[in-house]
């Protein structure tokens, strides 16, 4: 077997999942030494913030296993030997869970969520945890209570959230793939901003046992990965039913990444058309129009379509989101979870750790939460949400009754700059305009490249690097199949593209 | 719908919360933001029906007792304990 030592730096690492795993077969290479390659890249790169924790012992020790499994001619998982990262937000065994909060600073989980087994089982090597929002709870990763993340395309940009360290770690090519928690976008968004895929399976498809709750009738566990089959390999084996989640249900995974190829002919894509009309950089819709071009060259057939309700949804999920927050945050009381509060009296020691140990985004959705619910606002605020969303549900299934597929952007415009929304809550939650409707409606969707925008133009800032631009696709209820082989398609008709990390990191040696 | 003091005050309890003076101004601005664009609801909604909508099926497993978490995995988790259960501040006089 060849080492790192035999490939430069970050060569291993920056490999497709589906060619890392193929070469660790093969004995191309050893998964000792693709987790080497991939430490290397997360010290490099230490200055975006992507992890929270680096499972070094851990991740070797199964780095060893999966070799010695191979030199002895044992079968072999989809993942063996494949370093992935884990948002902190889902719990391990070997390692700290803090959901990006002070409030667990220090929590150890007595097990693993079922994703976390289900990757072992597959061999994976689980590489670190991510950085995250906390508990989910941004479109920035700048409202973690440890570190902000940097986009690896431009460190004065955010790399989205709540799921940015994931994202910024597959983007800078520190691992193939990773997990995020999708609840209003998490995945997606920061996968647009990123340039990389990210996918958010039907609600009830993956377990959410051991992930640390938000909103319920929201979070999803999703794939991020730097393609189409990265992405589509490692939701498949985190797919199926979980006894001990039961919101999951017990349907067959199909085998997604073999049909990835079987193209989207004849296949009725909806556009979304106002959601285009929308989007405020100029560049990023002139690539979404040709993304477009791309699904219609591969034989789709496009016709507009309306979805009236999705321009409520940043208000609908403003209060079904927070109100669900409010009651799954009311365990974090200091005494069963969290940070231990002082005071004289029961109830002083609960406010203290609650105050103490929540951030600021937090408690403004807490608050939220616990004024949609209370007597007297229930029905006029939360019982509204719910019917709008239930509305909201209704015409998407129609819309997709009729079109395979609905086509959109992912956000208005390309990655903001650090700060651009953090004195501003409101202009935060609008800029997940596009990425709330599918959450609620439960729906499948996925984010993919489109090559990038503004680096070309010679008229460009001097600083100013391209940027990745993305278009979303929404598929029907249970039919990921379907919303990948398009997502496929997408990727295809760009030219691959990786985040210039090393061209950031001498640039912010300069500054 | 207003955002005034006594009602931040009530929402604070409700969410076991205590705000600083310098926390409160903004976090009022906030919600009161958040709840003027929630009312926006209120005129879109539809009636409520008659019969709400279920949540999606849920695969319910058998009402049966399964292995959980050993004692000494339990405590490990805990922030204080002793060698048989979690210790929590006494409360009562």
């Amino acid at each position: 077997m060849s080492g790192s030592s035999s490939s430069s730096p970050g060569t291993l690492a920056s490999l497709p999942l589906h060619a890392q795993a193929e070469g660790i077969r093969r004995g191309d290479f050893s998964a000792a030494a693709l987790l080497d390659d991939c430490l290397q890249r997360i010290r490099l790169g230490a200055v975006v913030g992507a992890f929270l924790h680096v499972g070094d012992d851990a991740a070797r020790a199964t780095a060893d296993a999966i070799d010695a499994r191979r030199a002895k001619g044992e079968p072999l998982g989809p993942l063996a030997g494949v370093p992935i990262a884990l948002k902190d937000s889902l719990c391990t065994v070997d390692a700290p869970t803090t959901a990006g909060s002070r409030m667990l600073e220090g929590y150890r989980p007595a097990y693993d969520a079922t994703v976390v087994e289900q990757l072992r089982q597959a061999g994976a090597v689980l590489i670190g945890k991510t950085n995250l929002d906390e508990f989910g709870m941004g479109s920035s990763t700048e409202h973690s209570a440890y570190h902000r993340t940097l986009n690896p395309w431009d460190f004065a940009r955010v790399p989205g959230g709540s799921s940015g360290g994931s994202a910024a770690a597959v983007a800078a090519r520190m691992c193939a793939a990773a997990l995020g928690s999708d609840t209003g976008g998490s995945v997606r968004q920061p996968a647009a901003f990123t340039g990389v895929v990210g996918v958010k399976p039907t609600y009830g498809r993956v377990s959410r046992y051991g992930l640390v709750a938000y909103a319920s009738s929201l979070d999803q566990v999703g794939s991020l990965a730097s393609d189409v089959r990265g992405a589509a390999r490692l939701l498949q084996v985190v797919a199926g039913h979980d006894p001990r989640d039961a919101s999951t249900q017990p349907l067959a995974v199909h085998d997604w990444e073999g049909g990835l190829h079987e193209g989207v002919r004849g296949l009725r894509v909806g556009v979304l058309r106002e959601w285009l009309d929308a989007v405020h950089d100029p560049a990023l819709a002139e690539r979404l129009h040709r993304g477009l071009d791309a699904l219609a060259d591969a034989g789709a057939v496009l016709e507009d379509v309306r979805w009236p309700e999705a321009e409520h949804a940043v208000a609908t999920y403003y209060v079904i989101a927070p109100a669900e927050a409010s009651a799954n945050l009311a365990r974090f009381d200091g005494l069963r979870f969290g940070l231990a509060g002082e005071g004289r009296t029961l109830r002083e020691r609960v406010e203290d750790a609650r105050s103490r140990g929540f951030g600021e985004e937090v408690k403004r959705r807490i608050l939220t939460g616990s004024f949609v619910l209370s007597a007297g606002y229930r029905d006029a605020y939360y019982g509204a949400a719910q019917r709008v969303r239930a509305q909201l549900r209704h015409t998407a299934r129609d819309l997709l009754a009729r079109h395979d597929l609905l086509y959109g952007p992912v956000t208005p415009a390309p990655a903001f700059e650090l700060g651009a929304h953090t004195g501003d809550a409101l202009s935060m939650y609008h800029a997940d305009l596009f990425t709330l409707p599918a959450s609620l409606a439960g729906l499948p969707a996925g984010s993919v490249p489109l090559g990038t925008i503004h680096g070309e133009s010679p008229a460009s800032e001097p600083l100013g690097w391209s940027l990745p631009a993305a278009a979303q696709l929404i598929g029907r209820d249970w039919d990921e199949g379907t919303l990948l082989r398009a997502l496929l398609v997408l990727e295809e008709a760009f030219p691959p593209i990786a985040a210039p990390l090393e061209q950031q990191l001498k640039l912010k040696n300069v500054r | 719908m207003r955002v005034d003091d006594t009602l931040m005050c009530q929402l604070e309890h409700l969410s076991a919360l205590r705000l600083s003076e310098a926390q409160r101004p903004a976090l009022m601005a906030d919600l009161q933001r958040i709840v003027d664009l929630a009312g926006s609801l209120q005129e879109l909604a539809p009636p409520p029906a008659d019969e709400p909508e279920l949540p999606r099926d849920q695969a319910l497993r058998d009402d049966e007792p399964r292995p959980g978490l050993s004692r000494d995995q339990a405590l490990a988790a805990a922030t204080h304990h002793d060698a048989e259960a979690f210790l929590v501040p006494k409360m009562l006089p």
